[in-house]
């Protein structure tokens, strides 16, 4: 496998390895990728470490298992503690989470603005200060609609049931240049039309001189007197065994890890945040899945993920979208087992899979407990239960309105629905919220900013609240969820603090 | 595992177990067509990804589900993985409707086996889902229809955004500057 130049990966590193530079990040996803490529095209010296591997677009195949293990942090198999529990995965390779998601591009919503000036104290975040950021992410990276050609039966029939509803329902925007439609985004877009940060700001930070290393884990960030003074860590080896050690000295550290293994990071190199929020406020926008099976065939897998989002009811936190899952991953979230299972799956061609996804609160928390690692203790709410209900139960509408006729609801022990009046009933009912089958693939909030620093972790630039040249740069500096796909905002946001870093540039020496 | 290593085979007692578990969970044609092998094999390759701790927890549950069945009045004091079909497969209905904790562990090993088999090739098959030949075709029509907007789209990604005074382009940067092959070694 031929790399990029530029780009080293464990097989390029035989002993240990010093490195200097004016800005090491830490994490290659959507925050640390884009602050790379503006720090390096502004001719900042970058040196970016990513714990995952380097996959070219040639090795992405429709192999689900193959993928979870070479594309995802653990296998794509984390869970929350707390019932019920919640799964969640995120991306662990050069691009982070941008290789493997819906590449659904959203600006965040002007009332989360408006809520982070007002109630968090964040400067400059109005609509007029980001929209700039916005509209340059959106040029670069290609996000439009899609080429109707390629929306899939799944999503029109999610379409249809909400027409048929009268609900808002809107066309997605994802970065794609010209996407194809092969419902394999999960897996790593086989053709590179999905504009992940592999395809676009690395090899960008790459042109403009920044070093990027693959399959480097960052064990330390190290400070020195108040003043970060760059990081420490080891080369990953196959099968996890720990490589040659890795030593970069910086003037400015940017930790972009995501928002559980940064403040994971931050707290094992020793540093507090006198907020006391740092690992704290995680929000994860729990999602469910509600299985509806059709009388004809749908073949889900032929079009792309998620065409359209149902808006109807996002004032009330909850959004809806249809994804089709593959063969395994809908296995792994059917109730049955044995020949019952076989039954349900024999239909696999006649699947809708759609559901909601929740704007919650920061009832979560990450923390580094000795001999487990990072853990991630999450509470759902009375109101989140409320609201994941209610929007399994405005799916499940739509899908019946669009002809379905039975679904698989995403309780544990519930049984099948066969029209709305079973559905009504079933409902009537009080639904145990250690039953909800949950899952997540948006992490946030655990290091928020706020100008003041008894409220955050970081400003509003992403600057660490005391420690001097630390910066953190993804979705671990929003204040809360945003309701909405949060790539968008994190790369917006990694502009703008990398424009303000390069003002600042005479004061850290860059 | 980042890269993609080898897996570290179950213990015998434990993948013992599994083999049963996997027999009782997945439908009866992974039997009968001679795949349990390979479902072990995929399941094996999965747990070596997962963190160490979610594949130690995965693992007991394993040992867990196997003694527990002593306590099960069908089981008359024998270890699950010592269970005909039927018993062995009430003993399972029993655990996977439970909402302690201990089934929610067992729950989560079931679909972790269940996905191992459906993601094998020839199951993906009988139930119509063979996506190679799709994406080779829309991969096609791709280039066909919109070539020329996609070089261009690919071209820009390196491209300087707006010429000043401490930007510096890519044909600026110089050879030594490109690939990194470093022993032992210190960097710029």
């Amino acid at each position: 496998m031929s790399t990029p130049a530029g780009l080293s990966t464990q097989a390029d590193v035989t002993g240990d390895l010093n490195l200097e530079c004016g800005v090491v990040i830490v994490g290659s996803g959507a925050g640390g990728a884009t602050v790379a490529a503006e720090l390096a095209e502004a001719g900042v010296d970058v040196v970016v470490l990513e714990e995952g591997g380097y996959h070219p677009t040639e090795s992405f195949r429709p192999e689900t298992g193959r993928a979870l293990r070479t594309l995802y942090r653990d296998g794509g198999g984390g869970a929350t503690i707390g019932r019920p529990s919640v799964l969640f995965a995120e991306g662990r390779c050069v691009g982070g989470s941008t290789v493997v998601n819906g590449g659904m591009s959203w600006r965040t919503p002007a009332r989360v603005l408006e809520r982070w000036a007002k109630e968090d104290g964040v400067l400059e975040i109005g609509e007029m200060e980001m929209d700039p950021f916005f509209a340059r992410f959106e040029a670069r990276n290609s996000v439009g609609l899609q080429d109707p050609e390629t929306i899939g039966r799944n999503s029109l029939l999610l379409k249809a049931g909400a027409d048929a509803k009268g609900w808002a329902i809107v066309p997605n925007h994802r970065n794609q240049l010209h996407c194809a439609g092969t419902s394999n985004c999960s897996n790593g877009c086989p053709t590179g039309a999905k504009r992940s940060m592999a395809l676009t700001s690395v090899p960008r930070a790459l042109a403009f001189g920044a070093r990027v290393i693959a399959d480097c884990r960052v064990d330390r960030v190290t400070v020195s007197g108040g003043t970060v003074t760059g990081v420490t860590g080891h080369v990953v080896r196959p099968g996890g065994r720990q490589g040659p050690r890795v030593t970069v000295r910086a003037r400015a550290v940017i930790v972009a890890g995501g928002a559980l293994e940064t403040p994971a990071l931050l707290v094992r190199s020793g540093l507090r945040s006198p907020s006391g929020k740092l690992g704290r406020n995680l929000s994860l926008h729990p999602n469910a899945n509600v299985v509806a099976f059709f009388d004809f065939d749908v073949t889900g897998w032929q079009g792309v993920h998620q065409a359209f989002q149902i808006r109807e009811f996002l004032a009330d936190g909850i959004m809806m979208s249809a994804q089709n899952l593959t063969p395994s991953m809908l296995a792994g979230v059917m109730p049955g087992y044995g020949r019952g299972l076989g039954e349900l799956m024999a239909d696999y061609n006649r699947v809708v899979t759609a559901g909601p996804l929740i704007e919650d609160t920061g009832t979560g928390r990450i923390r580094n407990l000795p001999g487990l690692g990072t853990q991630v203790f999450y509470r759902v709410t009375e109101r989140i239960a409320d609201r994941v209900v209610r929007g399994v139960e405005l799916t499940a509408e739509a899908l019946f309105a669009a002809g379905a006729r039975r679904i698989v609801l995403p309780f544990n022990g519930a049984p099948e629905v066969r029209d709305p009046g079973d559905l009504r009933r079933l409902l009537a009912r009080p639904v145990p919220r250690r039953s909800l089958e949950l899952y997540s693939i948006h992490l946030m909030g655990t290091a928020r900013m706020s100008e003041d620093p008894r409220r955050g972790v970081v400003d509003s630039f992403g600057a660490f609240h005391g420690v001097r040249g630390l910066f953190v740069c993804d979705a671990s500096v929003f204040p809360g969820p945003i309701g909405i796909n949060p790539m968008e905002t994190v790369i917006a946001l990694a502009m703008r603090n990398a424009r303000r870093l390069i003002e600042q540039r005479g004061r850290y020496a860059l | 595992m980042t890269a993609g290593g080898s897996a570290p085979h179950l213990p015998a007692r434990a993948r013992r177990v599994a083999r049963r578990f996997a027999e009782i969970v997945c439908p009866p044609e992974m039997a009968a067509h001679h795949r349990t092998d390979r479902v072990l094999g995929e399941l094996e390759l999965m747990l070596a990804a997962l963190a160490p701790e979610a594949r130690k927890a995965l693992t007991i549950t394993l040992v867990v589900l196997d003694q527990a069945a002593r306590l099960s009045r069908r089981s008359r004091g024998r270890r699950f993985s010592q269970l005909d079909d039927q018993a062995a497969e009430a003993y399972i209905r029993s655990v996977l409707a439970s909402r302690s904790i201990p089934a929610e562990f067992v729950r989560r090993l079931k679909s972790l086996v269940v996905m191992c088999y459906y993601e094998l090739p020839p199951v993906q098959r009988e139930i119509g889902y063979h996506p190679a030949p799709y994406i080779a075709a829309v991969t096609r029509r791709r280039l066909e229809s919109y070539g020329p907007d996609i070089r261009a789209g690919e071209a820009a990604v390196t491209a300087p955004e707006q010429a000043g005074p401490e930007q510096v382009g890519p044909e600026q940067v110089g050879p030594g500057d490109a690939g990194m092959v470093v022993e032992g070694g210190t960097g710029r």
